[in-house]
């Protein structure tokens, strides 16, 4: 059945529903494709050699940034896998993220040891993300995406209210686990536990959407009667999609939690949802890259804005520049290398068209005086 | 279809973000220094090296209400150390805010708070939004031995007991509650009240004390609601008092919501007495609710802002100079009191700024400024502010309806902070 979906989907790349077949790239880079695992190894060692020396070197302040951004990465892969991938409009990924967030700090205060608490956490958002994924059997496009939202604004009211479980609008706060940190401080011990949850989720995701996991998404994107007469089955994968990003966006709950000690619902409302939308739009749809970039910009731009001074506009100036980002890269800051690459041609292309118009404009003039 | 989505969808949430953007605050510069009131220092600009002090504040986001109230806040202090900037700042050091917006979110509040210890050197924080950011940044804080010098969740469980690097200028929610209460039932002879607020920790504790008081002087409580921030309906609510018949309702909420009330019961043509919380005591109503206002009382933690007190008209004539666009009420004066009291403790603490020299000295502070009873800080007792006044709304400003007053602490029943 894989293989024949395999086939099937032969044709569509990455970040294109209607692309055609992808051109055979350069001799150089059909070598490095070659060695791809071995790369993506040693990039992946590299990444963990560099990270453990920034968090040993960065003062708290970067360390902190950093593990924010690592969690941001696993829900805008996580919100990718289901909108971009999975075509399925769902706005509750703040909420997702938060019982993630909520079940894991309700178990440590109850004294059960964070890594058991941890996993158990992800269980349970994955479990629940089945919940939210009940009503994409039966609706699509944004009326999903309404119901959804109703899912997070239930559950954004749940968190507020349920005084006794959640601690209500006040939160909770985590009890410290003394020696749980190894030879690390709090905030280099999330940082590394964070970004080693992000390199394994990427490497998951990229595996995952490369594979016959990508394909049959791309093929239910595309038609979902023609992707049926092909054997897959539609409700499986959707039901596979939710529960692996519930699980994700569980993991980034435990995270978040975890790096400040606290959660509240003002961290996981509509707003987070949203935010987690505008990452995953504007790093690209259907890209793993795009989503770090995303999570880039999500969560170290306005950092970045704020240590250049601009903390009384720091929001006017990050949405307007999410604006500008739209419309010259619709298709996501992880094109801009791709764009950057064929403006020279296009450039050619624009002035021969202008010069062929001026020429054409010339000779219509000549025609029109009549002489 | 995702891909055909994206772009209506990126828009909407780019719409939201830039709406949300416009309510960014300005981040000024000012001095401090005068451990005196405003008209008595002589006119000299600081010029020395600035002293920076930290503030977290929710300066944008969804939360329309608390983005406004903390730009009021931060205004007074401002206006304060705008005045004081330019009479001599703290022994000629001109006094810098640094400020980090938290969105309304404690990740953000955090990340903020290390940004302005870390990187921008604050030796203290003069402001974290209350509530929940509070909550997560405070064992920072504390971890870093840097001094909170204003809560903005005046909550009566932040000093009892008093924790070591804690202080707070705001009568905390509680005494505000039971000082509203008594006002109502004691003075205006209410015998059957109700109660209505957000459904979060400041309505909470502002109601339970309103109401455990209001029972304790034998009024009859009508009924209770809690209601989310933002809700403009309260068309239901002001059926269900229309049929509970209360002498007064206590009202905790923003000034939208309070408009919002008002215009329900106009509607219904429902009549009682209002009372507001400290949200809704705030000549802003005014512009919201117009004549709806006249009349209706509220609670403030300082003397009316238009007292002929000196003290408050120094703090009119700073408002109106360093920040004329700010509205005045109790929040500004909030700010300007915060202003007055970190500038006091950076001169006590005598050209050693550090956290530790700036927590000694707020410790061991006290005086009397004017605008609230006479306060006298030490190691057990780190709350500046403990009085309160009811005002009512004539014309568009607020007038002193009662004496201000020191609410008995043993009276109220402390709240409990984050679990």
């Amino acid at each position: 059945m894989t293989q024949l979906v395999g086939t099937a989907e032969s044709a569509v790349v990455e970040g294109a529903d209607t692309a055609p077949v992808a051109p055979p790239p350069p001799a150089p880079l059909r070598g490095l494709q070659q060695h791809a695992t071995a790369l993506r190894l040693g990039g992946s060692l590299l990444a963990v050699i560099l990270g453990l020396a920034f968090a040993s070197m960065a003062g708290s302040y970067y360390v902190f940034v950093g593990a924010q951004f690592f969690a941001f990465v696993i829900v805008t892969l996580s919100l990718n896998l289901l909108f971009g991938y999975g075509a399925q409009i769902v706005i509750a990924q703040g909420a997702v993220v938060g019982l993630g967030a909520y079940s894991f700090a309700i178990m440590v205060r109850h004294g059960v040891h964070p890594i058991p608490a941890a996993v158990a956490a992800v269980l349970f958002t994955m479990l629940s993300s089945l919940v939210v994924a009940l009503p994409a059997l039966r609706l699509e496009g944004l009326y999903l995406g309404i119901a959804t939202l109703a899912f997070q604004f239930g559950l954004s009211g749940l968190f507020a209210a349920w005084d006794a479980v959640t601690g209500g609008q006040q939160g909770l706060a985590l009890p410290q686990v003394q020696g749980a940190h190894g030879p690390f401080n709090n905030d280099q011990f999330w940082f590394v536990v964070s970004g080693i949850g992000a390199l394994l989720v990427l490497l998951g995701t990229g595996r995952f959407v490369r594979g016959s996991g990508g394909r049959a998404m791309a093929a239910l994107r595309q038609s979902v009667y023609a992707a049926q007469t092909l054997g897959l089955r539609p409700v499986r994968w959707r039901m596979l999609i939710f529960a692996i990003s519930g699980a994700m966006s569980g993991l980034a709950g435990v995270l978040l939690a975890g790096q400040i000690a606290f959660v509240s619902p003002a961290s996981y409302s509509t707003d987070r949802t949203l935010l987690f939308f505008l990452a995953v739009i504007v790093g690209g749809v259907r890209s793993v890259a795009g989503s770090v970039l995303g999570a880039l910009v999500a969560v170290v731009l306005p950092q970045l804005l704020a240590l250049l001074g601009y903390t009384d506009n720091e929001s006017l100036i990050f949405a307007a520049l999410m604006i500008v980002a739209l419309i010259t890269l619709p298709d996501g800051l992880v094109t801009l290398p791709r764009r950057l690459a064929a403006l020279p041609s296009r450039l050619a292309s624009l002035r021969g068209s202008r010069r062929a118009a001026f020429a054409d404009n010339g000779s219509q003039e000549v025609g029109h005086d009549g002489k | 279809m995702a891909s055909k989505l994206a772009r209506p969808l990126f828009l909407g949430a780019a719409v939201a973000l830039v709406a949300s953007a416009c309510g960014s605050s300005n981040n000024t510069t000012t001095g401090g220094g005068a451990s005196t009131g405003a008209s008595t220092a002589a006119a000299v600009k600081a010029t020395g090296t600035p002293i920076s002090l930290g503030w977290v504040g929710t300066m944008s986001g969804s939360q329309a209400g608390v983005i406004a109230v903390e730009k009021q806040e931060l205004g007074g202090a401002q206006a304060y150390f705008g005045w004081l900037n330019d009479h001599g700042g703290v022994d000629n050091h001109p006094v810098q805010i640094s400020i980090a917006d938290d969105a309304g979110d404690p990740n953000t509040g955090l990340a903020g708070a290390k940004r302005l210890v870390e990187q921008e050197n604050v030796q203290a924080m003069m402001f974290v939004s209350g509530g929940p950011i509070a909550s997560a940044v405070q064992p920072y804080l504390v971890s870093k031995s840097i001094p909170l010098l204003g809560t903005a969740a005046p909550l009566l469980c932040f000093f009892q007991p008093v924790q070591k690097y804690t202080f707070g200028e705001l009568t905390p929610y509680e005494y505000q509650g039971s000082a509203l209460a008594q006002y109502l039932v004691k003075t205006k002879g209410a015998k059957t009240v109700a109660y209505a607020g957000f459904n979060d920790v400041s309505g909470k504790s502002f109601g339970q004390s309103f109401l455990n008081t209001a029972r304790s002087l034998g009024a009859t409580v009508t009924g209770t609601s809690y209601f989310n921030r933002g809700q403009t309906d309260f068309a239901a609510y002001i059926s269900t008092l229309q049929g509970q018949k209360p002498d007064a309702v206590g009202f905790f909420a923003s000034i939208q919501e309070t408009a919002a009330v008002l215009k329900a019961a106009q509607t219904s043509g429902f009549q009682t007495t209002w009372a507001w919380g400290p949200g809704g005591t705030n000549p802003a109503l005014v512009q919201l609710a117009g004549p709806l206002a006249e009349g209706t009382y509220g609670v403030s933690p300082y003397l009316s802002d238009t007292s002929s007190d000196q003290s408050v008209k120094d703090y009119r004539a700073a408002l109106t100079q360093y920040q004329p666009s700010i509205t005045s009420g109790p929040y500004t004066q909030f700010g300007y009191v915060l202003g007055r009291a970190t500038a006091d403790a950076l001169k006590k603490a005598s050209g050693t700024y550090t956290s530790e020299a700036v927590r000694t000295a707020m410790e061991s502070l006290s005086g009397n400024y004017g605008m609230f009873p006479a306060f006298q800080l030490s190691a057990t007792n780190h709350l500046l502010n403990r009085g309160i006044q009811v005002v009512q709304y004539k014309g568009s400003t607020l007038q002193s309806a009662s004496q201000l007053i020191n609410v008995d602490p043993t009276s109220v029943t402390p709240y409990p902070c984050a679990a």
